[in-house]
């Protein structure tokens, strides 16, 4: 019994719940938590937002988020307040600052280099001998 | 239900054999259509099975986790998708050395990274590397002996690629408006969503060695993934109707105007009957009906012309495939619909044109679990049209919880109900979607596969069954 109390305890603080609404009572405002929650991560659950997920602690930062909205604050100002108390870890997105400008820059970079190479290859194939044309049969 | 873990290691193992080919081919030098021919149907395996693989992982996701969500950009689901994009470019390459003789060394450094990513995909999710919602028994030990194969096989396979590329004779002559051309672009875009998802994967791991903790999460990989697939998918039905070497870009054009229509169509019909309305909608429903459409024009064609094969199906359905998965994300991205409510029984909550009347929560004792089980009614007006049974089970020996959504579909959108937490006095709650078009999802996925295996067929019969012959090309 008491190994079967100490399992659902266990249970309990990692379990697949689904968020407890405390839902603003002004649509426009709950429309903004929502919007914001799905911004931040959970914590201690990695891949989650604390909009999908379950855990204790994003409950409570649910409930903070709206706290501070009730107290009139900007999303700017919410996101501020929940960087400098989590660190950036808190953003689903990370900042674009210098120790991710190769994150945010790299795919536009891989793009436009691939690109250029391809147009070479294209060029070179062209002179390297007029094409002959083959007979027009669309195989695929 | 899940079987997509095995299923995904097939295709691992599918692309262990094209690395074997490849590394045949840089130690003898010899590269050549022969080679591609006798290569691909490993190549084929793989992708089906990795396609099968991913799209049962995602409705894995969809169905046993709770979130109404099929894809989270999670770091074990990109390990799969990685692969996927990389076999995806390697089929296509292929298929130009194979007819032409183009892209020989490319397609042997796809061969390198489509097996070197299936290793480090097993070592991001068995390494202990990350931490995810799909938690595995995972331990270091593991980790370091997975490094040390993934370490030998690609710094071997790529120290080959260095000494010998050069001295494997490369290049074919092609037109700027040819069916190699459109095969290059198919590459260049596959190869940048690879690259996105790459380092959105990787950078976190890398930045958290030198200290710093930042997470990459599902809007990185929209603002990039989704525009590269869309421009990749406007370029598409170009590629079937441009010949070898040369082709006629306004003959080609010129056939797929039908397609165009169906693009128009698809676009205008979004913008009239979606709510909310988006351009983006629209947009993503034009270039779905344009690659569908397109597949429509080669199927007719090839009928009307009395040239239609198992071999051209091949193509036909894997594009229109995409077209159709397309859709799926797009729909249940653009236009879900969730509520989230506390219910009494006999409480009704509404979403999407359907009444939910909650009618109470049983215990049911499984053979290992134990489940709250809700029992909800579908009503229109006052019939009932459906049960809806949603559980959460709980598993003692494992301190494990699983939660067993409700999904009716009608073949074009999914009602989606999963129980939420016991608010006391029999009052719980319950979190409830609308997806439009989520079938569409694995519907897609499934055709895209079938695209694949028709090819598998014809390769299969060809070299079994017809040795003398030359085996069609698809």
């Amino acid at each position: 019994m008491r190994r079967l109390l100490l399992a659902l305890l266990l249970v309990s603080s990692t379990a697949l719940a689904v968020p407890a609404p405390e839902l603003l009572p002004d649509p426009a405002q709950e429309a903004r938590a929502r919007h914001l929650q799905k911004e931040f991560r959970c914590l201690v659950c990695q891949g989650e937002s604390i909009d999908e997920s379950g855990a204790p602690l994003a409950a409570d930062l649910r409930r903070l988020i709206r706290e501070h909205i009730r107290k009139g604050e900007s999303d700017a100002q919410i996101k501020d307040y929940l960087v400098a108390r989590y660190g950036d870890f808190i953003l689903m997105d990370p900042p674009f600052q210098p120790d991710t400008y190769a994150l945010w820059i790299g795919p536009v970079a891989v793009l436009v280099l691939a690109f250029g190479v391809g147009a070479v290859v294209v060029l070179r194939a062209r002179w390297r001998a007029p094409p002959e044309v083959e007979k027009s049969e669309t195989l695929p | 239900l899940a079987f997509h873990p095995p299923t995904l290691y097939t295709g691992y193992v599918g692309l262990s054999a094209t690395f074997a080919y490849a590394a045949a081919a840089m130690l003898t030098g010899d590269i050549d259509r022969a080679w591609a021919r006798a290569a691909r149907p490993f190549m084929l395996i793989a992708w089906i099975a990795l396609t099968l693989g991913i799209a049962g992982g995602s409705w894995w996701a969809y169905y046993d986790l709770g979130w109404g969500g099929f894809w989270f950009w999670d770091p074990v689901e990109n390990a799969s998708l990685m692969p996927w994009l990389v076999a995806t470019a390697l089929l296509h390459s292929a298929l130009a050395t194979e007819r032409t003789g183009a892209f020989r060394v490319w397609t042997l450094l796809l061969s390198i990274m489509a097996f070197s990513l299936s290793l480090i995909g097993t070592f991001l999710v068995r390494s202990g590397v990350i931490t995810s919602v799909h938690a595995f028994a995972s331990d270091p030990k593991r980790g370091i002996f997975i490094l040390l194969i993934l370490s030998v096989a690609i710094l071997g396979a790529l120290t080959l690629f260095a000494w010998r590329a050069s001295k494997l004779e490369s290049g074919s002559a092609f037109a700027p408006v040819s069916r190699e051309t459109t095969l290059l672009i198919n590459n260049i875009f596959l190869v940048s969503a690879l690259a996105v998802v790459f380092l959105g994967t990787i950078y976190p791991i890398v930045l958290a060695a030198f200290g710093t903790k930042i997470s990459v999460g599902a809007p990185f990989f929209e603002v990039f993934f989704a525009p590269i697939f869309i421009a990749l998918m406007i370029v598409l039905p170009f590629g079937p109707r441009l010949n070898w070497r040369k082709g006629d870009l306004n003959e080609a054009f010129r056939t797929l105007l039908p397609a165009l229509a169906v693009a128009a169509l698809a676009g205008i019909v979004v913008l009239a009957v979606a709510s909310p309305r988006t351009l983006v909608g629209a947009g993503a429903f034009a270039v779905a009906g344009w690659v569908i459409g397109a597949s429509g024009v080669d199927f007719y064609g090839r009928a009307r012309a009395r040239t239609l094969s198992i071999a051209a199906m091949a193509a036909i359905l894997a594009h229109a495939g995409l077209g159709v998965t397309l859709m799926g994300v797009a729909g249940t991205n653009l236009w879900r619909v969730e509520s989230l409510e506390v219910l009494a029984p006999n409480e009704v909550m509404t979403i999407g044109g359907y009444d939910l009347r909650f009618n109470g929560v049983s215990t049911l004792e499984g053979p290992n679990y134990r489940a709250a089980h809700a029992d909800i009614d579908v009503l229109s007006g006052d019939r009932v049209v459906a049960h809806l049974m949603p559980e959460r089970r709980m598993y003692p020996a494992e301190g494990q919880e699983t939660a067993q959504t409700a999904i009716r579909t009608n073949g074009f959108e999914d009602l989606y109900v999963a129980l939420g937490d016991d608010r006391g006095q029999g009052k719980w709650i319950l979190r409830a979607y609308v997806n439009p078009f989520a079938p569409f999802i694995w519907f897609g996925a499934a055709v895209m596969a079938l695209g694949g295996l028709a090819s598998l067929w014809t390769r299969l019969r060809a070299m079994f069954f017809a040795r003398e012959t030359e085996p069609a090309v698809a």
